[in-house]
């Protein structure tokens, strides 16, 4: 049974962008010459993805974008590349995605550095007091999420890391959620380090993530190896990006990547406002169903949405929607577990759907009928 | 009815083992039926696709979906001793109902 309502894009937006399948054929399609290296006189693909990429972000240098294999990979960079005296003593917050909240660990714990957590405020927000708070802590390093990937609370992270700059910390912010529906200014915001996919938002091939290291960031390369440019050294190229770009790239996954922002860019706001449109529809929906808990708080919100329906386990519920009502959802502990936590649904977790700009009023509907079904 | 195939399945949570198992014939009511004489048996059957959850008095915890030639099996605690019983069980499954 394929699916008739398609809630997952909060893990991988689907329907791809208009133009990133005939994009990846294409490239497929066509013998490889090598795409950045030293025989092709063709466009670079590569080149012009990262132009456009930092064009999009308003970065710039296009050479402080770099390339890497998922979201996860990129916050990877940017976090193990970072210099031990980083760790002596990190913030983070409860909302963080196990792809933030992995590296951090690990770094902290090789290097016996300090983790400080943020969590909820009684709204079930983050607490920007706490946080404001932590900060006379002196973090050397201070990571935050635009938009959790379990409740799509949106964080106010230009504030937050402006105040943490002047604190003195290195920032780190993680735009998987946010990317394609809130504007992403690094540069102009002062973060060091963002990192998202193109998978989600931005409706491209999955394999491909992003990584802006502002100019004041010196990474280690975590990778090193071949990159078709000053072959005769021993150890990775110290320019960037190439510094951060071991390997063969992902021409395949760029192609998808640079007709996803090309779309994109047509779509302007449209595509967020629709977006925000079936979160709103299905939110009221789910609200007037008896036996169906949401989780999380009221406020600016992403199209993300946590709930239970009484007398289901979340992952069988999600299971039953699949199999039963063909509504793609994601249950569980959604990689974020200090949320699920702070929010009281640990271990086991919610249902969570999450709509994109191309969700339809036919597939909110049907997964209300669904869980309306479930819910008697 | 026979285990044509089962894995090992990996979820999100810490669990107990679950397998899924890939059966040598779809479910079909008579057979979801039959699974009442195991133990509790929910039987949704006004889905769309009707959806059946079985709990067995020896913990063992069993799910599908009619038409299709798959279920999953979850083996909680001491549950985890009884897959080679929960296998012979499918087997005589057909047996017993009207065929």
């Amino acid at each position: 049974m394929g699916p008739v309502a398609y809630l997952n894009n909060a893990a991988e937006g689907w329907p791809r962008a208009p133009g990133v399948t005939d994009a990846v054929r294409e490239v497929l399609d066509r013998p490889p010459e090598g795409a950045g290296r030293s025989s092709a006189d063709e466009e670079d693909l590569i080149a012009e993805t990262r132009r456009s990429v930092a064009a999009w972000l308003q970065v710039s240098d296009p050479t402080r974008i770099v390339f890497a294999g998922s979201a996860t990979l990129a916050l990877n960079l940017g976090i193990l590349g970072l210099p031990p005296e980083r760790f002596s003593h990190v913030l983070t917050t409860v909302t963080e995605h196990n792809s933030v909240l992995r590296p951090i660990h690990d770094a902290v714990a090789r290097y016996q550095g300090r983790l400080s957590l943020v969590g909820l405020d009684q709204a079930g927000v983050l607490d920007e007091e706490s946080f404001l708070r932590a900060l006379e802590g002196r973090p050397t390093l201070v990571a935050v999420n635009h938009v959790s990937n379990v409740t799509g609370q949106i964080n106010p992270v230009e504030s937050l890391l402006a105040k943490a700059r002047q604190a003195g910390a290195l920032t780190l912010l993680d735009a998987s959620q946010s990317v394609s529906y809130l504007s992403l200014r690094p540069e102009q915001w002062g973060v060091d380090l963002m990192a998202f996919g193109g998978q989600k938002g931005l409706h491209g091939p999955a394999g491909v993530g992003v990584l802006y290291v502002s100019p004041r960031v010196e990474l280690r390369p975590v990778y090193s190896g071949g990159t078709g440019v000053q072959s005769d050294l021993l150890h990775q190229p110290p320019a960037m990006p190439l510094r951060l770009e071991a390997g063969t790239a992902n021409t395949v996954g760029l192609a998808g990547l640079r007709a996803a922002l090309r779309w994109r860019q047509s779509a302007a706001e449209s595509f967020a406002r629709r977006a925000a449109e079936m979160a709103v529809r299905l939110e009221q929906g789910l609200s007037g169903i008896s036996g169906v808990r949401r989780f999380g708080p009221g406020g600016p919100r992403l199209g993300v949405i946590s709930f239970r329906i009484t007398g289901w386990d979340p992952t069988e519920a999600a299971w039953v929607l699949r199999r039963s009502f063909g509504v793609v959802s994601r249950a569980g502990l959604h990689c974020a577990p200090l949320m699920h936590k702070a929010l009281g649904t640990a271990p086991e977790g919610t249902i969570r759907f999450s709509v994109s700009g191309f969700t339809t009023e036919e597939e909110v509907e049907h997964a209300l009928e669904a869980v309306r079904r479930m819910a008697r | 009815m026979k285990p044509v195939r089962k894995e090992l399945l990996e979820g999100c949570l810490p669990s107990a083992p679950e397998y899924r198992y890939v059966l040598s014939e779809p479910w079909t009511a008579e057979l979801i039926a039959a699974l009442r004489r195991l133990g509790q048996l929910d039987y949704y059957a006004d889905f769309p696709r009707p959806f059946f959850r079985l709990r067995m008095a020896n913990g063992v915890q069993m799910k599908g979906i009619e038409g299709e030639p798959l279920c999953r099996v979850l083996f909680p605690g001491e549950a985890a001793g009884k897959i080679e019983e929960f296998e012979a069980e499918l087997a005589c499954l057909a047996g017993r109902t009207a065929h």
